[in-house]
């Protein structure tokens, strides 16, 4: 009896051990997270609620929520919250339909499809501000190699200004970004696909599914795992994405193409007011993790309605 | 099991060490080693360029003649520069000396940022030989805070050989004439006469030109020492604003300029020119440097002063070099900065643009726009990078949105205040 005593305390003991253990080798990348995530996350949140002015220091102080007030009352606030959701919303859309023809594409046995699958990646792996200046340059209405052959062709009459049209630069710059991009969905979509089970869908065939049935009763269930992060990621990096819009209009024109992130950069880096851009940045944020929570509360319903949980 | 956590913790050390390794940063004010100083100089010359390799091997020189001193050039464009140092002025973290524009020396200023050098400059020998405009455009309430290493007003100019062609023979003076003959090349020729940019920096640099032209400021200096938008207490003001907006809109409307002129940057105007698209631009002497790109289309320009509404008057602009206040070698960048002024230094790299009254390149990119300097303008001492995007977006608004010229002007008035306002620099009187 004593020596089963002594067994229990010491397999507790060994335990409370192991989990020490493993919170002392993850401390370095928790000082990390901490460091550079957490600290300066917290600081944007308490910046958001004063007033910080980079060139005029007699304004300080406790504001409350007059940062918010700002943000929402400028008067191109509504249509970069509007021009954030088009350019999301299609950009994802896009990359995901054409990473999917693609992968579908790729995923034949033929001679050569190596050499195909090596070529589709060519896009992504150009930095974006080569890729958004390359394609400012072709899209010029005056020198552009796009224009050139649209007129060619006989698609245009004219020369068109995508970049300084108020109605087509947002949507060209969402084309830039599917054309950058979709390559991550097609690896992405293409691993999945090749580890999809041939049987299964043999048997289907066998059974009399045509080709339609096939891909959407079988062969694109399986890849909805892969698909929900691969869109629920890119929600996110598309949302806060910069670069891209910047590089090629600036947000311009006349605001046209701006959005949140652009709008954020503005205030901190034109305006030097941190303390709206802080406000805008703690909405951003605080948008997607409403997004994101609902969508997580949603799926584990759904989960929990397909294994009979209430 | 001894073991196993001597390796645990030892592996956490050296991670912990990682960390504290990476948080190093080489790009801000240099070392000091064993009396070996390492000066951080940003600039934004573009790699390759000519005024950039003459450059490196003067610096190399420098370097030889000063061997306890090694210069670290950091190439940047000039938005890179500007964001850069608004977060390392920020963050205490700053290049020792670093190239810039005139339009940040009130803003930096204002986050207390530059180095005094008032009595270095007034003791330095060199004073006499530069530009007084030049080092008045560094000097906020008499204190000189940078060093004018570059001056350039802005010209006309004209490619002869393409309106030899269009059977134009003189040069316009004014808008009208302007108009005129653009409307005349454009009947002719079927192409476009004139270029203006409507985005990026050099949008509010023409605007300020024409401005001044129409005898208008953006911002007055008032009694008390601070800056004021007056137009909406003066009809007269607001009118000649107007007037330059319905300028802009003649020029479109009757097809002088290219329409995509509205979202042009400075790029495709100076591009439009030196593959002579357009025949006139109004641009500065560092298109001197699309003679080697474009020397076909390059080789007929000739310079003339900028056309006016009421009186000549064109954009000067003066670039500084800073010292910052944080630099931990101030003497050393000092004695650097005076290097980078020296005659030897501005005659091999820069005689075009040079600050120095003693250093003159002979023919148009040197001489020709050295007589326009005397109607040059600069920007007043404030804080300008919200008052920039306000004078580009009333341009916005006047071109691509048709909004009334005269409505503009007073938005434009307002916000010119407000701006004013968030950085303390409105005056009350």
């Amino acid at each position: 009896m004593k020596s089963k005593e002594k067994l229990k305390k010491q397999r507790i003991t060994r335990d409370q051990q192991k989990r020490w253990t493993a919170l002392f080798l993850i401390s370095p990348a928790v000082i990390f997270l901490v460091g550079l995530i957490a600290y300066p996350l917290l600081t944007v949140v308490l910046d958001s609620f004063k007033h910080v002015n980079l060139v005029n220091n007699s304004i300080s102080g406790f504001t409350g929520l007059e940062n918010y007030i700002k943000v929402i009352k400028n008067e191109h606030f509504l249509r970069s919250l509007y021009n954030t959701g088009i350019w999301t919303i299609l950009s994802v859309v896009g990359e995901y339909l054409l990473g999917l023809i693609t992968a579908i594409a790729l995923n034949k046995r033929l001679k050569g499809i190596g050499f195909f699958r090596s070529l589709i990646i060519i896009p992504f792996v150009v930095p974006i501000v080569v890729a958004g200046l390359t394609w400012e340059w072709m899209l010029s209405p005056d020198f552009g190699i796009v224009n050139y052959l649209l007129v060619k062709v006989g698609f245009i009459e004219n020369s068109v200004n995508w970049l300084g049209d108020s109605n087509t630069a947002l949507l060209t710059v969402t084309f830039v970004n599917i054309w950058r991009t979709f390559p991550y969905y097609t690896i992405t979509l293409l691993a999945a696909l090749q580890a999809i089970p041939k049987d299964i869908i043999e048997a289907s065939a066998v059974d009399g599914a045509n080709m339609m049935d096939r891909f959407f009763k079988v062969i694109f269930p399986q890849l909805k795992p892969v698909s929900m992060v691969l869109i629920g990621m890119h929600i996110i990096w598309t949302a806060i994405n910069f670069d891209f819009i910047w590089v090629m209009t600036e947000g311009g024109p006349y605001y046209a193409s701006e959005t949140l992130p652009i709008q954020i950069y503005r205030y901190a880096m034109k305006e030097y007011d941190i303390g709206a851009a802080s406000a805008l940045s703690s909405m951003m944020m605080g948008m997607m993790t409403i997004g994101f929570v609902i969508y997580f509360y949603i799926k584990k319903v759904r989960n929990n309605k397909v294994r009979g949980i209430n | 099991m001894k073991s196993n956590r001597l390796v645990s913790i030892i592996l956490v050390l050296f991670l912990c060490l990682l960390l504290v390794a990476c948080g190093g940063n080489d790009e801000t004010s240099g070392k000091a080693d064993d009396g070996q100083v390492t000066l951080q100089y940003w600039v934004g010359w573009s790699p390759g360029e000519a005024n950039a390799k003459e450059s490196r091997e003067l610096i190399e020189e420098y370097e030889k003649e000063n061997p306890n001193i090694k210069i670290d050039i950091q190439e940047l464009n000039y938005e890179m520069i500007h964001d850069k140092l608004v977060a390392g002025i920020s963050a205490g973290e700053v290049p020792d000396i670093s190239w810039g524009l005139g339009e940040w020396v009130a803003e930096f200023n204002s986050m207390d940022a530059f180095m005094d050098l008032t009595e270095y400059v007034n003791n330095w020998d060199d004073k006499k030989n530069i530009q007084e405009r030049a080092l008045e455009a560094v000097t906020i309430n008499n204190k000189i805070v940078g060093l004018p290493f570059q001056t350039g007003a802005r010209g006309l100019l004209v490619h002869d050989d393409i309106l030899k062609k269009a059977g134009i023979e003189t040069v316009p003076k004014t808008w009208d004439e302007l108009i005129k003959v653009g409307k005349e090349y454009n009947k002719k020729t079927n192409n476009y006469l004139f270029g203006f940019t409507g985005t990026s920096v050099r949008a509010p640099q023409e605007m300020i030109g024409y401005f001044a032209q129409n005898g208008v400021e953006i911002a007055t200096e008032m009694s008390d020492g601070k800056f004021k938008n007056t137009w909406k207490e003066d009809t007269k003001q607001l009118e000649a604003v107007a007037n330059v907006f319905d300028f802009y809109k003649d020029l479109i409307d009757s097809k002088v300029v290219d329409p995509n002129s509205k979202t042009w940057d400075w790029e495709s105007a100076d591009t439009n020119f030196s593959t002579g698209n357009i025949a006139m631009e109004v641009s500065g002497n560092w298109m001197s440097e699309r003679e080697v790109s474009n020397p076909d289309t390059m080789k007929d320009v000739s310079i003339f002063p900028t056309p006016y509404g009421e009186k000549p008057a064109t954009f000067l602009e003066v670039k500084p070099l800073f010292i910052f206040k944080d630099s931990k070698h101030k003497e050393e960048a000092w004695k650097f900065a005076q290097f980078i002024m020296s005659k030897e230094f501005q005659e091999k790299v820069q005689p075009s643009n040079t600050p120095r009254t003693d250093v003159m390149e002979e023919g148009k990119w040197g001489k020709d726009f050295q007589k326009l300097v005397e109607t040059g303008v600069s920007f007043p001492p404030v804080s300008l990078g919200n008052i920039t995007t306000n004078m580009e977006d009333a341009l916005a608004k006047v071109l691509q949105n048709n909004e009334d010229s005269l409505e503009v002007a007073k938005w434009l008035s307002d916000e010119i205040n407000k701006s004013l306002e968030t950085s303390g620099e409105l005056s009350n009187n």
